[in-house]
């Protein structure tokens, strides 16, 4: 959860529903095309942007929220891990209040529900019931929790709250249904009930690839917490998101026109069915943008000639409203002969996400390569990687900002390889790349 | 003594092991049988409790089926519609309808969805033959099943689906394993105390109803494989192992209490019965002393009075009968002495010819002067010549002590008769009196030591009661024995003495 500042600045190509309905809040959608103005009989590649900016929140009116705190209490939580996450759950539970529902699921050999769904009314006793019984014992009964966690969210499942889980683990899940597909097609579960589940993997044991899986597929998010003690700092991070949801239910459907053929989705996972390509986001967060991008293949066309190129439609619940919003544009691209006048025409920041985004998929190689043990393989891949995005022709500072960081980012990976940190380097790569695909930026915290 | 004394001990030993093992055995029984009981009950404890779990697990194939059901028959088989229960329902993942050979949905003609390919791919074989849906389950020929469930277990994820045949289609719903699984561990909820139930899927733990119970030290008592389609499930019941130790240490505990009761009841028992026989025994050995002291004193006496009687014969009449009082009573008196000691102490045999004729007489003769006192008389029948082989002094004691019983209880008969019968297997020698008699029930009780018929006739007269129990004593100790007969009136004593292995009647014949 790295913090990124300084983002989009808002253009003529801004289409704000909230001019449209007034003062009320609403999500900002923006549609771009990377190259609007293409070379004619030229195919190049070309990328569709569609970001979505979660409307300013006044803290005093956000959703009620739906949590159930999963926590891993394996014996390998002993110690300081236990002591964190038992303090993370108390801060849960001050930090929620009478209209919020929690629930707290503890897992070692198997599963135990210590908190059953209820109203943050009693807190005392709350976190009484937390301080006795988040205590290290047994196996990682992973599955198990998740799903106890679900069916706490589940008794009291409301369009209009925030449905979460969130998930404390520090081991490889050991006991009962223990692989990445099936625990992925438990976060789909979740998923289809509207509930996302954030997974915060503790320390240097824990499968980094089970917990962004469960995170990826129910759209929650994932935090590597190296020490124990960042476990609180990530943990308010987490709240802040969670009470910052505007909108939920998001979908997004890309349908191109004749001729134009969908490539592939980058990042985000979606449908792609003829030529159209859908997407759903669990929930948006005030303040902070998050973007589906889609790698086209343009049809040919001659000099001057403007066609109708993608129609995007967005729907979505507005949590302040307690309405369906939607949303629709149409873009249309224009062919010209002048190479200048295709280069001016570049929109930049569509451009650095899509390069962002290959750079993500050349680092899941080189995440492969280190669980294969190929280290220096892998730095080689990193820095190949980090050059190419570096080497790409931008001009605004504001996005040349966030593609250094990317760069960055991947040259302070590979020093720490050098430092033989493996363990936590793959962590961290994948911490990173995880929330590169989810494709959220943020102003601030 | 000592004799009888290692003999009762020895007795005391085998009822003491007797009553012990007695005890033990059975004991050690009844807790075996606890043992099993105890056993068995856990058993089928756990056998209902595995049922019990397997149809809660089963019961969400027959909840899911009857929803199933409705929602097939309420549906239309278009496209929309199947989109829609895809999309809304949390148990449906993906549908396909088969007509024939034909996939009408999902429909191939259109574009389908990277998702929806894989699931076509997946239904293929079912497309190509629809009778893999129910082929598991046909149990005769003639069976035609409209609704089941389906199961793959090959693929990676197991395919769980519910077909049903309305018309001749076939629609088919794939319901996600894993929420199967996560349904089964959420809902889930057993409390067995402090036994666990276990429900293992592939040999995976699903599900456990005591959360973290180390099974190491628990005793497998029951498992239960699941039916299709759930055949790689299992439910596996563990439980205490039957503490047999506890049983068989506190039972066998309370045994050796109850055992150590029992011998210390029986040596109770014992030292009450030695103690009163020794202190018999000490009286007896005081009376037989003072009996013997009696003898010496009594021998002078005896002496003596014979002595005045032959001075004074032919002297004053007066004198001679005081005289002759004197030996008759001494005479008395040693034969009382002389009972309590044969009584006491058993005097050596002492086997030799005797002429039963002139020997009757001698006796007969000794009593006479008290017979006379008493105007009784005795009539003495017997063969003239027979000899028989026996012990003197115990043979004049058993017919002493029956002419001394005549003389005291059947004085108002006022005769008795001594008669001698010889018969080839035994000799008898017989007293008959003309008293009152003994009653019939009586007759038992007279050979027992210091027993004395109660009546009348005993009423002032001085006995020991030891007379005829000498006597039978004695008798068994020549080889015979003595019988009682009533004559009415009176009654008659018969020594019988048997022919041992040695010539018994050395001459005579039969009267």
């Amino acid at each position: 959860m790295q913090m990124r500042l300084g983002c989009v600045v808002l253009t003529s190509l801004f289409f704000s529903l909230s001019a449209s309905a007034g003062m009320a809040p609403s999500v900002t959608v923006k549609s771009e095309l990377a190259s609007p103005v293409i070379l004619e009989n030229v195919q190049d590649k070309n990328y569709v942007k569609v970001s979505l900016k979660g409307f300013p929140l006044d803290t005093k009116r956000r959703s009620p929220i739906n949590l159930a705190l999963v926590i891993d209490r394996s014996s390998s939580m002993s110690g300081a891990r236990i002591e964190k996450a038992r303090d993370a759950a108390i801060m849960a539970v001050n930090m929620l209040n009478s209209e919020d529902t929690l629930s707290v699921v503890t897992y070692d050999s198997t599963v135990e529900v210590i908190v059953p769904a209820t109203k943050v009314k009693d807190k005392n006793k709350l976190i009484e019931v937390i301080k006795k019984k988040v205590q290290s014992r047994g196996m990682t009964a992973l599955f198990a929790g998740v799903s106890k966690g679900i069916e706490q969210v589940s008794k009291h499942l409301h369009k209009e709250q925030v449905n979460r889980i969130i998930l404390l683990s520090d081991g490889q899940a050991n006991v009962g249904p223990t692989s990445i597909n099936e625990l992925a097609e438990l976060a789909k579960i979740a998923a289809k009930k509207g509930i996302a589940v954030t997974t915060l993997g503790i320390g240097e044991g824990y499968n980094e690839d089970l917990m962004t899986a469960i995170a990826g597929y129910s759209d929650g998010n994932h935090a590597f917490v190296e020490e124990p003690t960042d476990l609180e700092m990530i943990f308010a991070k987490e709240f802040n998101d969670v009470m910052s949801v505007v909108a939920q239910d998001v979908e997004v459907v890309i349908q191109l026109a004749n001729n134009v053929k969908p490539v592939r989705l980058l990042g985000r996972d979606g449908e792609i069915k003829g030529n159209q390509a859908r997407v759903r986001l669990n929930q948006l967060y005030s303040n902070q943008e998050k973007y589906v991008l889609l790698e086209v293949i343009p049809a040919k066309g001659v000099r001057a000639e403007t066609k109708p190129f993608v129609e995007i439609n967005v729907s979505y619940d507005n949590l302040s409203t307690k309405k369906k919003d939607t949303y629709q544009k149409a873009l249309a691209i224009r062919y010209t002969a002048s190479v200048e006048e295709v280069k001016g025409a570049v929109v930049e920041e569509v451009l650095a996400d899509s390069a962002i985004q290959s750079m993500a998929l050349e680092n899941e190689r080189a995440v492969q390569l280190m669980s294969e043990g190929k280290m220096s393989e892998a730095q080689a891949v990193l820095k190949q990687s980090a050059r190419t995005l570096e080497a790409l022709p931008i001009s605004a500072p504001t996005v040349k900002q966030k593609i250094q960081e990317n760069v960055n980012q991947n040259d302070q990976l590979i020093e720490r390889m050098k430092k033989g940190d493996t363990g936590s380097s793959r962590k961290m790569l994948k911490e990173q790349n995880y929330n590169r695909q989810q494709q959220s930026t943020r102003d601030s915290y | 003594m000592a004799k009888r004394k290692s003999r009762s001990l020895l007795i005391l030993v085998a009822v003491m092991f007797a009553v012990i093992g007695l005890i033990a055995y059975f004991g050690f029984r009844t807790l075996e049988h606890e043992v099993l009981l105890r056993h068995y009950q856990a058993q089928t404890l756990a056998q209902t409790r595995i049922v019990q779990a397997g149809t809660f697990v089963m019961s969400w194939f027959e909840q899911r089926a009857a929803r199933f059901d409705a929602m097939m028959e309420l549906t239309a088989y278009d496209d929309s519609a199947m989109k829609a229960i895809v999309a809304r329902d949390d148990d449906i993942d993906s549908v396909f309808v088969l007509q024939k050979n034909r996939l009408l949905y999902p429909d191939e003609r259109y574009l389908l969805t990277q998702k929806e390919q894989d699931w076509v791919r997946l239904v293929m074989p079912i497309v190509h033959d629809p009778s893999l849906l129910y082929s598991h389950n046909i149990k005769s020929e003639q069976q035609v099943l409209l609704a089941g469930w389906f199961v793959v277990n090959e693929t990676q994820e197991p395919v769980l689906i519910y077909w049903r045949n309305k018309g001749g289609d076939v629609v088919g719903f794939r319901v996600s394993y894993i929420k199967l699984l996560s349904d089964i561990i959420n809902a889930a909820d057993f409390d067995f105390g402090d036994d666990t139930l276990q429900i293992k899927e592939n040999g995976r733990l699903l599900y456990q109803s005591k959360p973290a119970e180390q099974l190491r030290q628990r005793e497998q008592l029951g498992v239960l494989h699941l039916p299709y389609p759930l055949s790689t499930w299992q439910i596996e019941y563990y439980s205490q192992p039957t503490n047999t130790l506890v049983v068989y240490g506190w039972g066998g505990l309370f045994l050796l209490a109850l055992m150590v009761i029992a011998g210390l009841i029986v040596f109770r028992f014992y030292r009450e019965y030695t103690q009163t026989a020794r202190l018999a025994q000490q009286q007896v050995g005081f009376v037989s002393q003072v009996s013997h002291e009696l003898k010496t004193p009594l021998t002078n006496i005896s002496l003596y009075a014979e002595l005045l009687k032959e001075d004074l014969s032919g002297g004053s009449e007066e004198g001679l009968r005081y005289a002759e009082v004197i030996v008759s009573e001494s005479k008395r008196l040693s034969r009382l002495i002389q009972n309590i000691l044969t009584f006491t102490r058993a005097p050596k045999l002492n086997i030799q010819p005797i002429e039963l004729h002139t020997f009757i007489r001698q006796i007969a003769d000794g009593f006479m002067p008290s017979f006379q006192a008493k105007k009784m008389s005795i009539v003495v029948k017997m063969p003239q010549q027979i000899t028989i082989n026996s012990d003197v002094d115990r043979l004049t004691q058993i017919i002493s002590n029956f002419l001394s019983n005549a003389e005291k209880y059947a004085a108002a008969g006022k005769r008795v008769e001594l008669t001698v019968e010889r018969q080839p297997e035994y000799v008898d020698i017989a007293l008959r009196d003309y008293g009152v008699g003994i009653p019939e029930k009586e007759v038992k009780m007279i050979f027992q030591p210091f027993y004395r018929v109660k009546s009348a006739i005993t009423e002032g007269v001085a006995g020991t009661g030891i007379g005829l129990t000498i006597a039978r004593q004695l008798a068994e100790s020549l080889g015979g024995e003595i019988l009682v007969k009533q004559t009415m009136p009176g009654v008659q004593f018969i020594l019988r003495l048997k022919q041992g292995g040695q010539p018994f009647v050395l001459e005579g014949g039969l009267e």
